[in-house]
C-alpha cells in the first residue's frame, strides 16, 4: 500500500550532514588559526552544532515535519558568518586585545535567540485569529518602541538608532521591521471588509518617518520597498503605488533642498577613489580585498579587509569573497534570490493570505537588505551601514532575520504535516 | 595549517554549492499542488464549485475567487475560511447578508457539512465531508476510469495494463495492445512505460517511452481514458 509517507521527502538528513562538514571544515580552520588560543573556540562551536542537529530532529520527531530548506540554509549563512567573526576574535586573541572569544560567544547567542523567536513566531502566527487579536496591540508597541528609540536612542557612526540596556546595545528597528510585516499583513475576510489602506499607510509613514529623524537612510528604504510590497498586495491598485512613489520622490527631494547635510551623508558614493584613504576607504578595500581573494579565497583568518573598521558588519560581504571565494559569494546571492522567486510562486498554496503578505513581504525585504548590503560595499549604490542577512556580527539583525524566515516558512504547506494530508484527501 | 587551508578553499565552493543547490532545488520542486479542500453545490442546478483555498473570496467581482454573477450577490459578498477544526464563513459588506440554514449571520459563523448558504438569493450546500474525522485515513495511488469510475488501488510497485489477460489491468479492446503500458514505482514517483506502436496519450499529448506522472493526469490507452490519482483517500 502506497501511503503519502513513502513519497520521497526532502533529503534533510544528508543536508545537514553536508551543512555539518562544511561547518566542521570552517571551525577546525578557525582554530588553527587561534593556534594556542583554540581551545576557547571548542564550546562555542559545538554548542552550535548540537543546536542545528537538535532543532531538526525535535521538529522532525514531534511535528513530523519533513521540510527543512528554509531552515539550513540560515543555519549555513549562520555558521559562515560565526566563523568569520570567531577569526575576529582569533586576532584579539593573538594580539592580547581580548581574553575571551567574546565576539563569537555573542554570535552564538544571537543566533540561539534567533532560533528561539523563529519557533515562537510560527506557533504565533499558527492560528490566524491569534493574529488578527495581537495586530493592534503591536501596531501600538511598534510606534512605542520607535518613540523610545528616539528619545533614548543614542548617535552611533552617524544614526541614532542603538539604545543601550545594562551594557547590551540594540536596534529596534530591526525588531519592528518584524513587527512592520506582522501589522501589514492581513486575513482575506479582514482585507475583503476594511478595504482602505489609509490606516496602514499612516501608520508606514509614522514609522519610515521616524526612522528619518534617527537619520538611518538605509533602513528607511528597506521599509519603504516593504510597505509598497505590502499595499500592493493589500490593494492590487498599481495607481495607488505610483502616487506613493511619486510622493515618496517628491518627499526625498525637500528633504535634501531643506537638510543638505542628509546628501552630504552620500557624497562618496561614485567617488570612493578620489578619498581610498579617507571616506571611500571602506569601499575601496572591499572591492580590492574581494578580487584578491578570488574565486576560491584565501582561506578563514587569511585575509586583509578584517582590519578594515566594521569589517564583520557592514563589509562582511567583502569577508566572504576574500576569505571563502567569490563562487560562495554568489551562491549566497543566489539563494536569497531562489527564496524570494519561492515565495512569489508558493504564496498561492498558503493557508491565509496573511501568510502570503507576510512571506513577499519578508522575502522582499531580505532582498533588499541583501542589495543594499552587496551594492553598497561594492559603490554600485551608497553605502547605508545595513548588515548582511544571517552573516553580519550583530543581535538584532540575527533575531529579526530568523523571525523573517518564520514569515517565509508560513507558506510552506508541508510545515503543517497533519493537515497537509486533509488538504490532498479532497484532491 | 597550510595543507587543510589549501584543499578546503576547494572544498567549500563544492559544498556551498550542493547544499544551496539542494535545499533551493527541493523548495521548487517539493511544493504541493493546489487541491479542493471543500465544495460549494448549486440547490438548484447541482452544479459544483471547487473550493480550493483555505481561504476563498465569494462575489460579482471577477478579482474574487468563486465568481458569482448575479446581480443579488455584492462585488465582494463573502469569504469562507478554513480554520484549525472548523469552517467560517464571514461577510464582507455585502448587501444582501448571508444565511446560513435559514439564519442571517451578522459577521461571521461557523459552517458544516451539509449546510446550506444563501448568497443573494442563491442557495448552495456546502459540501467538506471528510474534514475532521482524518485518523484512520489511509492514501495510496490509484487509476480511476472516467467511464464507470471504477478503480484501482496502485498496491504492488509494477502494474501493466494491456489486452492480454496477464496484465493487472485487463481492457479487452481492439485499439490497447497486449501488452500496452507499465507503471512502475521509482524514487518515490510513479513513472508509465509505452509498450504500444499505438503509444499513450498523458493529458493529450502522445508518448511512446516513459513519463512521470502526477496527481490528476489523464492516461488515455487505446481509447480508455482513466485518471491517475496520486493520492486517493481510502478508509
Amino acid at each position: 500500500m502506497r501511503s503519502l509517507q513513502k513519497i520521497k521527502p526532502f533529503r534533510w538528513g544528508i543536508e545537514l550532514i553536508l551543512i555539518t562538514i562544511f561547518q566542521l571544515i570552517s571551525f577546525t580552520e578557525v582554530m588553527l588559526d587561534a593556534g594556542e588560543n583554540s581551545s576557547k573556540f571548542i564550546l562555542i562551536f559545538f554548542v552550535f552544532l548540537v543546536v542545528e542537529w537538535a532543532y531538526t530532529l525535535l521538529m522532525r520527531i514531534s511535528i513530523k515535519q519533513t521540510s527543512f530548506e528554509l531552515e539550513f540554509i540560515s543555519f549555513f549563512l549562520s555558521g559562515i558568518g560565526l566563523s568569520l567573526v570567531a577569526t575576529l576574535d582569533s586576532d584579539f586573541l593573538a594580539d592580547g586585545t581580548q581574553t575571551q572569544a567574546s565576539y563569537a560567544a555573542k554570535q552564538l547567542l544571537y543566533i540561539l535567540a534567533g532560533l528561539v523567536c523563529f519557533m515562537v513566531l510560527r506557533w504565533v502566527i499558527a492560528n490566524t485569529d491569534r493574529v488578527a487579536a495581537l495586530r493592534p496591540p503591536v501596531a501600538v508597541i511598534s510606534g512605542a518602541i520607535l518613540a523610545a528609540n528616539i528619545v533614548l536612542g543614542q548617535d552611533i557612526n552617524g544614526a541614532k538608532n542603538w539604545i543601550t540596556i545594562g551594557g547590551f546595545s540594540f536596534q529596534p528597528s530591526e525588531i519592528v521591521k518584524v513587527l512592520f510585516i506582522f501589522v501589514g499583513a492581513a486575513t482575506l475576510d479582514k482585507l475583503q471588509t476594511t478595504r482602505s489602506v489609509i490606516k496602514y499607510i499612516i501608520f508606514s509613514v509614522g514609522c519610515i518617518g521616524a526612522l528619518f529623524i534617527m537619520r538611518d537612510f538605509g533602513t528607511a528604504v528597506v521599509f519603504f520597498v516593504t510597505f509598497l510590497i505590502i499595499t500592493f498586495m493589500r490593494s492590487g491598485d498599481i495607481r495607488t503605488i505610483l502616487l506613493i512613489c511619486i510622493a515618496a520622490l517628491v518627499g526625498a527631494f525637500l528633504i535634501i533642498f531643506f537638510k543638505p547635510y542628509v546628501a552630504e551623508r552620500f557624497s562618496t558614493y561614485r567617488h570612493i577613489w578620489e578619498t581610498p584613504y579617507g571616506e571611500g576607504m571602506q569601499q575601496t578595500r572591499v572591492l580590492i580585498y574581494s578580487a584578491s581573494g578570488g574565486l576560491f579565497g584565501l582561506g578563514l583568518g587569511q585575509g586583509m579587509l578584517r582590519e578594515t573598521f566594521a569589517a564583520t558588519t557592514d563589509l562582511v560581504f567583502g569577508m566572504v569573497c576574500e576569505e571563502y571565494g567569490m563562487i560562495i559569494a554568489f551562491a549566497i546571492i543566489i539563494s536569497f534570490a531562489a527564496i524570494v522567486v519561492y515565495t512569489v510562486a508558493g504564496a498561492k498554496a498558503a493557508r491565509s493570505s496573511f501568510y502570503a503578505i507576510a512571506a513577499c513581504s519578508a522575502a522582499g525585504l531580505l532582498l533588499v537588505q541583501l542589495s543594499l548590503n552587496v551594492f553598497g560595499v561594492t559603490d554600485l549604490l551608497p553605502l547605508t551601514g545595513v548588515t548582511l542577512p544571517f552573516i553580519s556580527r550583530g543581535g538584532s539583525s540575527m533575531i529579526s532575520c530568523w523571525m523573517l524566515m518564520a514569515f517565509i516558512k508560513s507558506i510552506d504547506p508541508r510545515a503543517y504535516p497533519k493537515t497537509l494530508k486533509e488538504t490532498q484527501a479532497l484532491g | 595549517m597550510e595543507f587543510i587551508i589549501e584543499y578546503s578553499r576547494y572544498i567549500f565552493p563544492c559544498l556551498a554549492v550542493i547544499i544551496l543547490l539542494g535545499c533551493c532545488s527541493s523548495l521548487f520542486s517539493k511544493r504541493p499542488k493546489i487541491k479542493t479542500v471543500a465544495f460549494l453545490v448549486n440547490a438548484k442546478s447541482g452544479e459544483s464549485v471547487p473550493v480550493n483555498y483555505w481561504e476563498t473570496s465569494i462575489g460579482r467581482s471577477n478579482s474574487c475567487d468563486i465568481v458569482l454573477s448575479y446581480s443579488t450577490v455584492s462585488r465582494f459578498h463573502a469569504v469562507i475560511s478554513r480554520r484549525k477544526d472548523t469552517w467560517v464563513i464571514s461577510d464582507t459588506g455585502s448587501k444582501t447578508g448571508i444565511f446560513v440554514n435559514g439564519e442571517k449571520i451578522k459577521h461571521k459563523s461557523k459552517i458544516n457539512d451539509g449546510d446550506t448558504i444563501v448568497f443573494g438569493n442563491i442557495a448552495y450546500y456546502f459540501s467538506a465531508p471528510d474534514f475532521g474525522n482524518k485518523k484512520d485515513t489511509v492514501y495510496i495511488s490509484a487509476l480511476v476510469s472516467k467511464h464507470n469510475s471504477k478503480v484501482f488501488l496502485l498496491e504492488e510497485n509494477t502494474c501493466t495494463i494491456g489486452r492480454d489477460k496477464s496484465n493487472n489491468i485487463y481492457l479487452n479492446l481492439p485499439t490497447v495492445s497486449r501488452k500496452h503500458a507499465e507503471l512502475t514505482f521509482t524514487n518515490g514517483r510513479w513513472v508509465i512505460k509505452n509498450y504500444s506502436s499505438n503509444g499513450v496519450y498523458i493529458n493529450s499529448k502522445l508518448i511512446y517511452e516513459s513519463c512521470r506522472l502526477s496527481d490528476g493526469d489523464i492516461l488515455d490507452i487505446g481509447g480508455v481514458l482513466i485518471r491517475f490519482d496520486e493520492f486517493y483517500q481510502q478508509a
